[in-house]
C-alpha cells in the first residue's frame, strides 16, 4: 500500500474520530492532536486551542493539556496535520496549486498562536474560536440546523471567515496549514524533534526538485526537511525515484 | 322471597355491604417497592438536587400510571418529575423516575425527613386499586454543595515553581542540543513534561475540567452568538403581556459558571419572575448536575447546551440570549 493511501485512511479515521465522534460513548478526557471543534454536536474530543483559551481565561497552569501537546509533538510533530487534522483534510482535498511557501509569512500562524492566548487572557474570553473556520463548518452551520443558531452575526463571521479560509486553500494547497493555523504553528515547535520525521540521503539526492513538485506545503523538502512547516505527509518520498527521502519513526540523533 | 324488608334483613344486607368494602380495602395492598438514589441527597438551601426514584413491581400484577403526587407541604421542598408519571410498570418490572427536589431558602445545615408522596393504580381482574404512598426521603441541607466537577485548588507555591522549574528544564534541554549537540537531554525534559503534566494534571483533576469543558456548549462562546454583558432589561409590553399569564409556570435556567451569556438569561427571567407572581424560577448549573440538564433535553448529542430555559410543565427548553424577551414569552405562550 502507498504511502498516500496509507494517508488517506488515517485522515479518515481522524474525520470519524474528531468530527463525528466514533472513539466512544459521550465525552472523552482526550484532547484531540489537530484542530477540530469541540462545539461539534458529535464530536467525543476536545479542542486543544480552545482548551487553552479556556484554561487562560481560568487562570490555570495547563499540565494536563501541556502533557498531551509534548506527548502529541513529539511522537509526530506536524504530522498530525499532514496524517490525522480533519481541517488539514479539507486543506488537502482542495490543494490544487502546489505554489512555493512565502517563509515570512508562515510565521504569521506563530503570531496567530500568541494573539490566541492573549485575547484570551486580556478578554477573558475564546476570541479565536468565534472566528475559527473549523468551528465554522463544526458548529455554526450545524447547530443552524439543530436549531440553536440563528443567521446573526458571529454567524455571518464565521462564514465570512469560513469563505475566505476555503478560496485561499483553493488558491494557495494548504494556506490555513501554512499561514494561519495556531495549532499547526504549536506542533510545528516539535517538528525537530518528532520521531516522525524525514530524513534525507544526501548521497542520493541530486537536488532536481521533483520532491518540490510534489509538496503541498511548497517546501523544497530536500532542503528543508525538517523545517516548522512540514506536515510530514511523505508526498515528497513518495516522489523521490533516487529514495533519497524516506518517512522514518525514530528519535533523532543530531541536531 | 321477601315480602317487605325487615330489621333483620337491613342488619344483614349492611354486614354484607361492610364485609365487601372489607374485602375491597384488604386487596389495596402495595405492589410497587421504591428507592431513592442517592438515599440521602444534599442541597444547598434554596438549590435544587436530582434524585432518581426506582420503582420496582413485587407482584404479577401491572402497575399503571405510576406518579409523583407531590411533598408535604410544612417542609417547604417541592418537587418536580421526570416523565411526569409511568404509564406501566410490568409485573416484576423495574422503572425509574429523575425527580428535581427544590429546597426551600431558609433551611441551615440540618437534615429533614420529607414526605414524597406517589399515586399508582393496578388491577385485579376487573377491579381496580388506587394506591396512595408516602416515602420518608431523608435530606441534609447544607450551606454548600461542592458540585462533583469541582477541582482541587493548587497550592500557591505550586502554581509557580512547577512551571518556573519545567521552563528552566526546557531551557536547559534545548541548551545542549542546540549549542552542545546532545539530544538525550533533551528527550529526557520532553518525556518528563509528559510524564509530570499528564500525572499531576490528572492528581488536580484537570481531566475533568478538560471534560467538562469539551461536554459543555456555550453558545457565545464558539460564535453562535454574541455574548451579552449588559444588563437587560424587559420591555413595557413584556410586562404588560406577563399579566396575562393565567397558569403558574416554573422555568429553570440552566448555566455554567464560566458562560459569557448565561448571567444575562439569569437576570432576565429573574426580571420577569420578579413582575409576576405566577411565574418561579430555578438556577441549575450544569457542570454539577449534568444529570438533570440530560432528563430535560438540554443535552443534544451528548453535549450540554447554555444558557437554556426550560419550561418545566411543557418540557419546551430555549438556548441562547438571542432575542431571548420574545423567546422568553413564545415559551410562556405569551408571544404574539
Amino acid at each position: 500500500m502507498k504511502i498516500w493511501q496509507v494517508r488517506r485512511i488515517s485522515q479518515g479515521f481522524g474525520v470519524l474520530l474528531g468530527v463525528l465522534g466514533i472513539s466512544g460513548i459521550g465525552m472523552t478526557h482526550l484532547i484531540f492532536p489537530g484542530l477540530h471543534c469541540y462545539a461539534c454536536p458529535l464530536a467525543v474530543t476536545i479542542c486543544p486551542i480552545g482548551l487553552i483559551q479556556n484554561l487562560v481565561v481560568f487562570g490555570v497552569v495547563p499540565y494536563f493539556w501541556l502533557g498531551i501537546i509534548v506527548a502529541y509533538g513529539l511522537v509526530a510533530g506536524r504530522g498530525f496535520c499532514g496524517w490525522f487534522c480533519p481541517f488539514g483534510t479539507l486543506n488537502d482535498l482542495l490543494a490544487f496549486r502546489k505554489v512555493r511557501i512565502n517563509r515570512l509569512a508562515s510565521y504569521f500562524k506563530f503570531v496567530v498562536l500568541l494573539l490566541t492566548i492573549v485575547f484570551a487572557w486580556a478578554f477573558a474570553d475564546t476570541i479565536f474560536c468565534k472566528v475559527c473556520p473549523a468551528a465554522s463548518i463544526e458548529a455554526s452551520i450545524p447547530y443552524l440546523f439543530l436549531g440553536v443558531a440563528t443567521v446573526n452575526r458571529p454567524f455571518l463571521i464565521h462564514m465570512g471567515t469560513l469563505g475566505g479560509t476555503l478560496i485561499g486553500m483553493i488558491l494557495i494547497a494548504r494556506f490555513w496549514c501554512r499561514y494561519l493555523c495556531p495549532m499547526g504553528a504549536l506542533l510545528g515547535l516539535f517538528n525537530r524533534v518528532s520521531f516522525l520525521r524525514l530524513s534525507l540521503d544526501k548521497d542520493h539526492c541530486t537536488g532536481c526538485l521533483t520532491c518540490a513538485a510534489s509538496c503541498p506545503m511548497g517546501l523544497e523538502p530536500h532542503r528543508e526537511y525538517d523545517d516548522h512547516n512540514c506536515i510530514k505527509c511523505g508526498a515528497c518520498a513518495e516522489s523521490c525515484t533516487l529514495d533519497a527521502l524516506t518517512l522514518t519513526f525514530s528519535p533523532k540523533r543530531r541536531p | 322471597m321477601i315480602k317487605r324488608i325487615t330489621g333483620a334483613h337491613a342488619l344483614a344486607g349492611l354486614l354484607l355491604l361492610l364485609i365487601a368494602l372489607a374485602s375491597t380495602v384488604c386487596a389495596q395492598e402495595s405492589i410497587l417497592r421504591f428507592t431513592f438514589d442517592p438515599a440521602e441527597p444534599t442541597v444547598e438551601a434554596g438549590g435544587t438536587a436530582a434524585v432518581a426514584l426506582r420503582v420496582h413491581n413485587e407482584s404479577v400484577y401491572e402497575a399503571d400510571d405510576v406518579a409523583v403526587y407531590g411533598v408535604k407541604e410544612e417542609t417547604g421542598f417541592s418537587l418536580q418529575s421526570t416523565p411526569v408519571s409511568l404509564k406501566q410498570v410490568s409485573p416484576f418490572g423495574e422503572a425509574e423516575l429523575d425527580l428535581i427536589l427544590f429546597a426551600p431558602e431558609e433551611l441551615h445545615n440540618e437534615t429533614v425527613e420529607v414526605a414524597v408522596e406517589v399515586i399508582y393504580t393496578y388491577c385485579v381482574d376487573d377491579v381496580c386499586f388506587q394506591i396512595v404512598e408516602e416515602l420518608a426521603l431523608n435530606v441534609h441541607v447544607a450551606e454548600e454543595v461542592l458540585p462533583p466537577s469541582s477541582f482541587k485548588a493548587r497550592p500557591a507555591v505550586l502554581r509557580w515553581l512547577v512551571p518556573a522549574f519545567g521552563v528552566g528544564l526546557l531551557a536547559g534541554g534545548v541548551f545542549l542540543w542546540r549549542l552542545v549537540g546532545l539530544t538525550i537531554p533533551l528527550y529526557v525534559v520532553l518525556l518528563l513534561f509528559i510524564g509530570g503534566g499528564l500525572a499531576y494534571g490528572v492528581v488536580v483533576l484537570q481531566h475533568q475540567q478538560a471534560r467538562s469543558i469539551g461536554a459543555v456548549l456555550c453558545t457565545s462562546c464558539v460564535g453562535i452568538e454574541e455574548a451579552q454583558h449588559e444588563r437587560p432589561l424587559p420591555s413595557t409590553e413584556a410586562l404588560t403581556a406577563l399579566a396575562a399569564l393565567r397558569n403558574y409556570v416554573q422555568l429553570i435556567v440552566f448555566y455554567a459558571p464560566w458562560c459569557h451569556s448565561c448571567p444575562f438569561a439569569e437576570e432576565m427571567v429573574e426580571q420577569l419572575a420578579a413582575a409576576s407572581d405566577r411565574l418561579s424560577w430555578q438556577l441549575i448549573n450544569v457542570d454539577a448536575q449534568r444529570e438533570i440538564a440530560l432528563s430535560h433535553g438540554v443535552i443534544r448529542s451528548g453535549r450540554t447546551i447554555v444558557p437554556a430555559i426550560l419550561r418545566v410543565d411543557t418540557g419546551e427548553v430555549i438556548f441562547g440570549v438571542e432575542q431571548l424577551e420574545v423567546r422568553l414569552l413564545d415559551l410562556l405562550g405569551l408571544g404574539q
